[in-house]
């Protein structure tokens, strides 16, 4: 079924999901709560954590490291995208309500991306240039290095660096654009 | 917009090769690969224009970025509930310590509205409930129309606190300024409001330390409020928890954060003009100061202690605000004050917030500012090197003392009685120029050193005796710059009256007191020659200053200080294995300072290599002093007088290795430099020729080599300083040399004189007297006096077996000498087992 993934079957990945979704779901509620400011390194850290446990209870299912953390990245991205969406429905407050009192802000809190509008860009992108796509995936929702990024898609670390260069450069024309570049920075 | 397959492939393929491109070469490249296709071209200059200003889009994962991503078990459960006299309406912020909720008083029938901050459930441990009480605590003291009020606070039936507050509908300054298209003048005249709140606070004892734009919120009607002193600190020292300092990123905002926040160190009211300047910055270009590319905390902690800020008038030519006016106003007077707000040290920038303030308002009222471009203090300071300078340059670099004593002072003292003070200093500062006045001076030229006798001839009065404790803060001052002009008797009066007077202020075991007597120490244990005193401080000290430096209550520098010179005073005893130890310690400390402090890592490198050399390790030596080198020319530039002292110290590692030709080139370079820089009479200039004498002599070029070391030794006599460590290596050159030369009478002369000093002034253990014991032994070997020459030279080798490293040239070369000793005697059984040391090496 990963092997399968990894050639292109984007379906093998919807048959995983319900195991990877709960297991990653309860581990980033744990990370979450524990409220430690140093999350950047959490990402990485919960998918590599997930991966472990998983593997211990069925060795026969995830053979491949590299293919768990492309699971993973996708279930990632439909989790904090759901997240997202659900939250913009129960909060209607205004552009300035957000005070951010007492807040260890990470630096991106403060330009935070919005996630909705880069979930439909990415959409659009995998439409034309599928490997652009999975790369901003595995990187930005999976929290992967380039050289593990490599070993999924099978492709060079510097192939993925250039790559997702100009991912980065289309995703961020397409989401501002059309947002009065107020984002813009 | 789909492209299709064969369009993008296009796309990509231009994109990528035009990425790397300068501008130039991206029209030429596009020029001819797109033809007339507008669209093609268009779409790609897009893209590439997007690229550009990326800057951490999406760089970090997505986990990064929101605190809430996922909904608490408990949503919103405090929606409708009763706050004292408050109901909550909604909850509108949510921050690392708690929520923040709008409510409105039930029984107010103008129902109005506040915001409610409670803190969050889970979160409820004694330290942060300590710490949220901290704020309330602070909220209560402060009544300023530009700082949200505090109304009032409880606990609830559960047991958490909150507080009632001000509810400001308003938006963050920055997103307010844009909106409403402010010109600069009026986003100048709104940021001085700010200011004055923070000036306020700070009169009442109290730090923001957190100010960025979404804590500065501006109303309707144009009046900003500040909010969050939940991570604000008193200025005076009573709550314990609070002398603590938190590192830094943990709490602050990382890029309005002060370096001496990110370093841990301590924080003063000079850290809020820090922030202000960054929040000034990014009010006046749109953009924050740093180029970050990954923005994780590294980069912008390493961004803030090490990377200067573009001036704000280039960003803003680079990346035009169209929201904003009259870009060429930046220019001059805007971008010095605001990079003087931003100044790495806090010493050099504003004293205070008002200072700051009143520098804008000066601005705009066309007055001259006070900020000046960095460069030139800095000029300045590389001048006070060579002792002489302008009044204009004598006054920058007063100023910047100033400066010093200011920030220093507010930690021992409240803010209230800050004016006062600035008021007593800038009025003692105003003599002291007018009495270097120009005019007043025969040659016209006052030098640092004439500022400096001035003042401290007027401090021994009665001057500033009503200000105990700014007097001693000004001659501790006064006191290390004569330290580092070389006039120690000056420096050990300025400096012993500051710690006595320090000592009846603070206490004898005070960390002021303290500060003072690790300069005392290091010219006890330099100049002055008083090693036990200067030893016994240390030894009793240093624990306790690497346990301040750790709580964060001495800066770095401190410690850095203390260390280095307590290397010095343990090389100068001969015990450089420690003194090496002591210098490495000392660079782990110092390896996060700004530019202009690079100087004394500069100069613990420079020494570290000394240590080196001491102990026979040259090719870790000559590898650290390259090192070094290569920093200086990056940093400041070919002819300095850093780059000369390390050519010329690499020179003396190469002819200690026997590299003599290699050694001459580089002593050569370095000659050059300073006969540009210094005039004739400088005693480095002295070491530098006696250096390459050394190396004339080694390749048996005798002419060269004497007329070398005549004119170092005519050096080092006009200075007459017998005593320097160099003059007695000298004559053992020139002792060589005439041994060479036929001149054997005079040879031995030199050569025992050399012993002799070396016998009076360095311990028994130290190389130096093993280094002249060999010379002189190897010159009785040339007279055939051979009982004699044996004494010597034992005495050299055992001396040095002890003090070097394994491999150590100089041991090597003592064997060679006792071995030449006894073949030249023909004793070669004797000869045989140090040959024998030889050939094992």
């Amino acid at each position: 079924m990963l092997v399968d993934w990894s050639k292109g079957d984007r379906d093998a990945p919807q048959r995983l999901m319900p195991f990877v979704y709960e297991e990653l779901r309860q581990l980033a509620h744990q990370y979450l709560q524990r409220e430690r400011p140093d999350h950047t390194l959490q990402a990485t850290g919960l998918v590599h954590e997930a991966y472990l446990r998983l593997v211990d209870q069925s060795t026969t299912t995830w053979q491949n490291r590299a293919h768990f953390f492309g699971v993973a990245a996708q279930v990632m991205r439909r989790i904090l995208v759901d997240y997202a969406r659900a939250h913009r429905a129960e909060k209607r407050g205004g552009g300035w309500d957000k005070l951010a009192f007492d807040e260890a802000s990470t630096p991106l809190a403060e330009r935070s991306v919005d996630l909705i509008a880069l979930d439909d860009a990415l959409k659009d992108l995998l439409a034309f240039d599928p490997r652009q796509s999975q790369i901003v995936e595995l990187r930005f929702f999976g929290g992967l290095t380039n050289e593990e990024i490599g070993e999924v898609l099978d492709v060079s670390p510097r192939t993925v660096k250039r790559e997702w260069r100009m991912a980065k450069a289309w995703l961020r024309r397409e989401i501002v654009t059309g947002e009065d570049d107020a984002a813009g920075r | 917009m789909r492209p299709g397959v064969e369009r993008w492939a296009r796309v990509k393929e231009l994109f990528e090769a035009a990425v790397d491109l300068d501008p130039n070469e991206r029209t030429v490249l596009l020029d001819k690969e797109c033809g007339g296709d507008d669209s093609l071209r268009g779409e790609i200059e897009s893209l590439l224009k997007s690229d550009e200003q990326t800057d951490g889009f999406i760089e970090q994962p997505a986990f990064a970025i929101p605190h809430d991503l996922f909904p608490d078990n408990v949503e919103e459960p405090f929606v409708g509930r009763q706050f004292g006299a408050y109901q909550v309406i909604r909850e509108i912020g949510r921050g690392g310590l708690g929520a923040v909720y709008l409510a409105a008083r039930a029984d107010d029938e103008y129902r109005k509205q506040v915001a409610i901050k409670v803190i969050r459930r889970g979160l409820d441990t004694d330290d942060i409930i300590r710490r949220f009480r901290n704020e309330r605590q602070i909220l209560a003291q402060l009544d300023h129309p530009n700082i949200a009020r505090l109304i009032d606070g409880g606990t609830t039936d559960d047991g958490l606190p909150y507080f009632v507050m001000e509810y400001v509908n308003g938006a963050p300054i920055n997103a307010y300024c844009d909106a409403n298209a402010l010109t600069t003048t009026e986003r100048l005249n709104l940021f001085r409001k700010v200011c004055a709140a923070v000036t306020y606070a700070h009169q009442n004892l109290v730090i923001h330390r957190d100010l960025k734009p979404s804590n500065i919120l501006v109303t309707q009607e144009g009046e900003p409020k500040l909010l969050d002193f939940g991570i604000a600190k008193l200025l005076s020292t009573g709550d314990e928890l609070f002398t603590q300092t938190i590192p830094a990123l943990r709490v602050m905002t990382p890029e309005y954060a002060s370096p001496e926040q990110v370093k841990g160190d301590k924080i003063m009211t000079t850290s809020d003009v820090y922030s202000l300047g960054v929040l000034l910055y990014e009010l006046l270009t749109g953009q924050r100061p740093y180029r970050l590319k990954t923005r994780t905390p590294e980069e912008i902690a390493h961004a803030i202690t090490e990377q200067e800020p573009e001036r704000p008038s280039t960003v803003y030519a680079e990346h035009p605000n169209p929201r904003t006016q009259n870009p060429k106003s930046l220019r001059g007077d805007l971008d010095n004050i605001v990079l003087m707000a931003m100044r790495k040290e806090p010493a050099r920038r504003y004293a205070s917030v008002g200072q700051f303030s009143e520098d804008i308002r000066r601005h705009l009222t066309g007055l001259p500012v006070l900020a000046r471009k960095d460069t030139v203090t800095y000029r300045a300071s590389k001048f006070v090197n060579r002792h002489r300078i302008g009044v204009a340059a004598a006054a920058l670099v007063l100023l910047s003392l100033v400066g010093g004593i200011v920030a220093t002072l507010i930690q021992v003292q409240t803010a209230r009685r800050e004016r006062a003070k600035a008021e007593a200093i800038s009025g003692f500062l105003q003599k002291t120029l007018n009495a270097s006045n120009p005019d007043r001076n025969l040659s016209g030229q006052p030098t640092v050193k004439d500022v400096l006798d001035d003042a401290s001839k007027r401090l021994a009065t009665e001057e500033l005796s009503d200000q105990p404790e700014v007097k001693a803060e000004l001659q501790r001052i006064i006191g290390e710059s004569y330290l580092s002009l070389g006039q120690y008797d000056l420096a050990e009066q300025n400096l012993a009256a500051a710690a006595e007077a320090q000592k009846r202020i603070y206490g004898e075991d005070s960390l002021e007191t303290l500060k003072t007597l690790i300069l005392r120490a290091s010219l006890w244990g330099g100049a002055k020659g008083d090693y036990l005193k200067a030893s016994k401080f240390y030894l009793a000290n240093l624990p306790r200053l690497r346990a301040e430096q750790k709580k964060g209550t001495i800066s770095a520098d401190y410690l850095a200080g203390a260390l280095n010179g307590f290397a010095l005073l343990r090389r100068a005893q001969g015990d450089s294995k420690e003194a090496e130890s002591l210098l490495r310690e000392e660079l782990a400390l110092r390896r996060y300072v700004s530019p202009e402090q690079k100087n004394g890592l500069g100069v613990a490198q420079a020494i570290l290599a000394l240590t080196l050399a001491d102990q026979g390790k040259f090719d870790e030596a000559i590898k650290t002093v390259r090192e070094r080198i290569e920093a200086i020319r990056r940093q400041k530039g070919d002819e300095t007088p850093e780059r000369c002292a390390s050519l010329t110290g690499l020179g003396s590692f190469l002819i200690e290795k026997g590299a003599f030709a290699e050694a001459e080139e580089n002593l050569r370079a370095a000659e050059t430099i300073y006969r540009k820089l210094y005039n004739a009479s400088n005693m480095q200039l002295g070491d530098n020729l006696r250096l390459q004498a050394q190396a004339f002599w080694a390749l048996r070029q005798y002419a060269e080599a004497e007329a070398k070391i005549n004119t170092a030794l005519e050096i080092y006599r006009a200075a007459s300083s017998p005593q320097y460590v160099n003059y007695a290596t000298a004559l053992m050159v020139q002792g060589m040399i005439y041994s060479q030369t036929g001149r054997t009478a005079e040879a031995e002369q030199l050569l025992r004189e050399a012993v002799r000093i070396r016998v009076e002034n360095v311990p028994e253990t130290h190389f130096l007297r093993a280094t002249a014991n060999g010379a002189l032994g190897e010159f009785l070997t040339t007279q055939a006096r051979f009982p004699e020459a044996e004494a010597f030279l034992l005495a050299s080798y055992q001396s040095l077996k002890k003090s070097q490293a394994a491999n150590s040239p100089r041991t090597r070369l003592a064997l060679q000498r006792l071995a030449n000793l006894y073949d030249a005697w023909n004793k070669p059984d004797r000869a045989a087992p140090y040959r024998a040391l030889l050939s094992a090496r």
